[in-house]
């Protein structure tokens, strides 16, 4: 198991930089040039070469990338020869082209909420999208069933920006029910945090929700139909606890492998979630990187996102592993 | 400034979300355009019914880029900005559309000498840095000299203009205060008048509207003893009406009032709420229902320019039903950008095609698939309604939808009918209608048109480009930098702008030797009157004799704000004027 732990953990970090190579080559196939949107229009050429050269942009891609990589484990200089050197501290992700902060600052200010977004969400839709399917499971074919089911089928078919201004407009803006949504820190007020988080958890839980609740009720039937379920009811054990003991902890496997995937991809950023709510995260601060063609935010993004959705993958393996010992010998 | 194609839709999209305010548009002197106050004075005309406190807030996506003077080359940062820094002169508004020129830093609006490449303007007193101490030339000096961070060979000042170098003479080779920091800036001098501090400056050549371009923020002081580089874009050491309590970019900015302020020296800003409190990074749809039903942040809020480029636009029909909202508050007029078509005079060489391509332009029928009257007004200039450099001059026909039999008289004379390509960016459905229409009324007139989607990602660098691909025809809209026409023909039409990679703004691929020169009489012109003349006659040439645009509309902006604001439209930030907005009721 060690040695299994080790092999997948030297992946995850070998992944991780070739996310960051392949980022470097994409942006440098972009077209444009991030030197230009620094610059006015009266900018001279001379001017957009000096900004390249501040921003390091006209180094050769394998130079730019190895001084990044190195960046990450030993402080690096910028501006070195003028009267305003910067020092970039290790792990260094370098300065957003547009706001001169350091990347790594922004990345911490900035994931608090993704992370409060992604844990209050992700928890409401899971207990909520199990409940639902083992209800709907056990009511097969009743009415509870039927509107469960629809339920899933409408909300599963809806989008955030739409769903998300919906109900802002109704909620939020004309009749005020719910707060506007921002992020205040929960060590500052957790009232307040909660209540400025609970329309988009609610959204987003509400469309994930939907699916959770159908994989549960998938995963109920199946495992009520097994042999070892009938044989347990005919031996006399109780039906709730062969529902909850032994059929649901047969369908949550999967439905916990896949949340695992789901939250990791969500601690890297909801974007359509984040911006359609103005909430500042890791998802939104992404789109401005690329809007914005900000080399270092968008390497800086990119590994974060990377990372928690490696680190998920990684987790849910090494879960996998623990449980089914044949994952261990097959890989 | 260039007006990017996504730009003006963002504009346009503000309609929802829009209201009517006075339509104005620069009132233009006897001489032509804008006035000129020599002795303005504070305090700064105040609109009718304004009360002191409260707080004014701003909701919405987009942060300024920087705030830092030296970096500031966006309108909504040069009308955030100036509330925590002053220009050696500014334009002032009266609050009924007209604008002055006036001395801000500055007492007057400086003395030209040498034939216009001598300036000297007398220095305001009074005015002070948020710990008291006065504004000094020695400041203004060190702020202007900041601009030539630029040509250092690392850049720490990304951004800003780069007037200053074009303009002032350099022959210590300075360049900048942090690369060369005992080098002195040769072509700017502080000297006495009395008791009176002045600033002079030695242009490389004469400019006629010198204290136009000393109203950008590159002419704003900077204390050297506060000038923390790249950091001080969040540290701006005020000396306007307001200082920076908190700023986290993209984020919140707070703006509390400068106690050392004084109304008395400030002839431009009225300084009415006590806070500025602005939110940033807000969804733009949200943000416009926000003002569409008057409540929350929106009630105190004034919109900076455009909100979102995600509203749809706003077409005549819908127009006409807000209209009775907008009236209640908000802006819906002209603004200073210019949409025109430009033809590249490189490849389409025949003058009778470009003549034809003029006549048979539709030009209603290409504002219609864009927004109709809300996109803009028709018009026959490349320069705004106001300014120098304006005429009400006839391309071809009177008609906006053209004139198809002269447009055909001209076909006759060409002598290769080749076929002619417009690009389009693919962006928007709307530039695809756009791009429709033109072809339809071209090909009317017998003209060959080919439409072209380019991808959005590289429109802006196709446009530029020379070459075999270079297009032959495409939109762009412009709007000066300044109310003066030396900010619009040549930054756009100057021939060295055209090399043999890029071309720059010079999108008409223009490199006429003749106009080049009207272009440097005309900008060194300090008469008035005189430069006015010249400017039109800059104009004319263009269009009329070598026929290198189609003027097409005068873009129009819809703005909002809240029930509880009073505000007025500034034609140069295109938006609402920050430095006269007042809350009605500070209670509230």
């Amino acid at each position: 198991m060690f040695k299994y732990f080790i092999k997948r953990t030297a992946t995850a970090v070998v992944l991780l930089f070739v996310v960051v190579f392949v980022t470097f080559g994409l942006f440098m196939a972009v077209p444009a040039d991030p030197a230009k949107l620094s610059c006015g229009k009266t900018c001279s050429e001379e001017t957009k070469a000096n900004i390249r050269h501040a921003m390091e942009i006209d180094l050769p891609f394998t130079t730019q990338y190895t001084r990044f990589v190195k960046g990450l484990f030993v402080d690096r200089y910028y501006n070195k020869g003028s009267q305003q050197p910067r020092k970039c501290e290790a792990p260094c992700l370098g300065f957003s082209f547009r706001t001169d902060e350091n990347v790594t600052d922004v990345l911490q200010r900035r994931a608090p909420t993704t992370f409060s977004l992604a844990l209050g969400a992700s928890l409401i839709w899971l207990i909520g999208g199990v409940l639902l399917g083992m209800v709907s499971a056990l009511r097969r074919g009743k009415t509870v069933d039927k509107v469960v089911q629809s339920f899933a089928l409408f909300f599963s078919s809806l989008q955030i920006y739409l769903i998300g201004w919906v109900v802002s407009l109704y909620f939020v803006i004309k009749h005020h029910i719910i707060p506007t949504p921002t992020y205040v820190s929960p060590f500052e007020s957790v009232s307040k945090w909660a209540a400025g988080m609970l329309l988009p958890w609610l959204t987003l839980a509400l469309i994930s929700m939907a699916g959770y609740a159908r994989l549960t009720r998938a995963g109920m039937l199946e495992t009520l139909s097994e042999d070892y379920v009938r044989t347990a009811r005919s031996n006399g054990l109780k039906k709730g606890r062969v529902q909850f003991k032994h059929a649901l902890r047969g369908a949550i496997t999967p439905i916990i492998t896949i949340f695992g995937l789901d939250l990791g991809a969500l601690m890297g950023g909801a974007v359509i979630t984040e911006s359609t709510f103005g909430l500042k995260g890791i998802g939104t601060l992404s789109l401005e990187a690329v809007y914005e063609l900000d080399l270092p935010l968008i390497i800086g993004t990119v590994i974060f996102g990377a990372f928690f959705i490696i680190m998920a993958n990684l987790i849910v393996d090494m879960l996998y592993a623990a449980l089914d010992p044949k994952v261990r010998i097959t890989k | 400034m260039k007006r990017t194609r996504t730009a003006i839709v963002a504009v346009l999209a503000l309609g929802t979300a829009s209201l009517i305010m006075t339509s104005v548009a620069p009132v233009a002197n006897a001489a032509g355009g804008l006035a000129i106050n020599a002795k303005a004075v504070g305090p700064a005309p105040a609109l009718a019914g304004t009360v002191k406190g409260g707080t004014v807030n701003y909701t919405g996506k987009s942060d300024v880029n920087h705030l830092d003077p030296s970096r500031c080359y966006d309108t909504f940062c040069m009308n955030i900005g100036r509330l925590l820094w002053r220009t050696l002169t500014a334009i002032q508004l009266d609050g009924k559309g007209k604008q002055t020129l006036v001395g801000d830093i500055a007492s007057d609006v400086g003395t030209p000498s040498n034939g216009g490449k001598t300036w000297t303007f007398k220095l305001r007193s009074g005015i002070k840095w948020q710990d008291g101490q006065p504004v000094t030339c020695a400041d203004l000096k060190y702020g202007i000299g900041r601009t030539w961070d630029q040509d250092a060979d690392s850049v720490v000042l990304t951004g800003g203009t780069s007037y200053p170098q074009a303009t002032i003479e350099n022959t210590a080779g300075f360049k900048g205060p942090y690369a060369t920091p005992t080098k002195d800036l040769s072509g700017v001098s502080c000297g006495t008048s009395g008791s009176v501090e002045t600033i002079t400056f030695k242009l490389l050549t004469a400019a006629g509207d010198f204290n136009f371009q000393t109203t950008m923020p590159n002419y704003a002081a900077v204390r050297k003893d506060k000038d923390t580089g790249v950091n001080y874009d969040n540290q701006v050491f005020s000396y306007g009406p307001y200082q920076i309590q908190s700023r986290i970019k993209k984020d919140k900015t707070i703006l509390v009032r400068n106690t050392y302020w004084d109304a008395k020296t400030d002839p431009i800003r009225v300084a009415a709420p006590d806070k500025i409190d602005m939110l940033l990074g807000q969804d733009s749809v949200n943000t416009n229902n926000l003002y569409i039903e008057d409540t929350g942040r929106a009630v105190n809020g004034i919109a900076n320019g455009p909100l979102t480029q995600n509203v749809p636009l706003i077409y005549d029909s819908e127009m006409d039903a807000l209209q009775p909202l907008f009236e209640k508050r908000g802006y819906y007029g002209k603004n200073p950008y210019v949409t025109w078509l430009a033809i590249n005079v490189q490849k389409v060489t025949d003058l009778n095609l470009r003549k034809a391509i003029q006549c048979a332009l539709n030009v209603e029928g290409m504002r219609a698939t864009v927004g109709g009257k809300s996109a803009g007004d028709f018009t026959s200039s490349l320069a705004p309604e106001g300014i120098a450099g304006y005429s009400k001059s006839t391309v071809c026909s009177t008609s906006p939808k053209g004139d198809v039999a002269k447009a055909k008289e001209y076909m006759a004379k060409v002598k290769t009918n080749k076929e002619v390509t417009f690009v389009y960016s693919n962006a928007t459905k709307d530039a695809e209608n756009e791009a429709l229409s033109l072809q339809s009324s071209l090909t009317k007139a017998g003209i060959k048109i080919k439409i072209k989607p380019i991808d959005s990602t590289e429109y802006y660098t196709i446009l530029e480009q020379q070459g075999a691909d270079a297009p032959d025809l495409m939109l762009y809209a412009w709007g000066y930098d300044w109310p003066n026409a030396s900010t619009i023909y040549p930054p756009l039409f100057r021939s060295d702008l055209v090399g043999t990679d890029v071309v720059g703004e010079n999108k008409s691929r223009v490199t006429d030797k003749t106009l080049d020169a009207m272009m440097t009489k005309a900008a060194a012109e300090t008469n008035p009157a005189k430069a006015n003349a010249a400017w039109v006659a800059v104009e004319k040439y263009i269009v009329n004799t070598i026929a290198a645009v189609v003027p097409m509309y005068q873009d129009k902006t819809l703005l909002w704000r809240g029930s509880n604001v009073g505000a007025q439209y500034n034609p140069i930030a295109n938006s609402n004027d920050w430095a006269s907005v007042y809350i009605k009721n500070p209670k509230l």
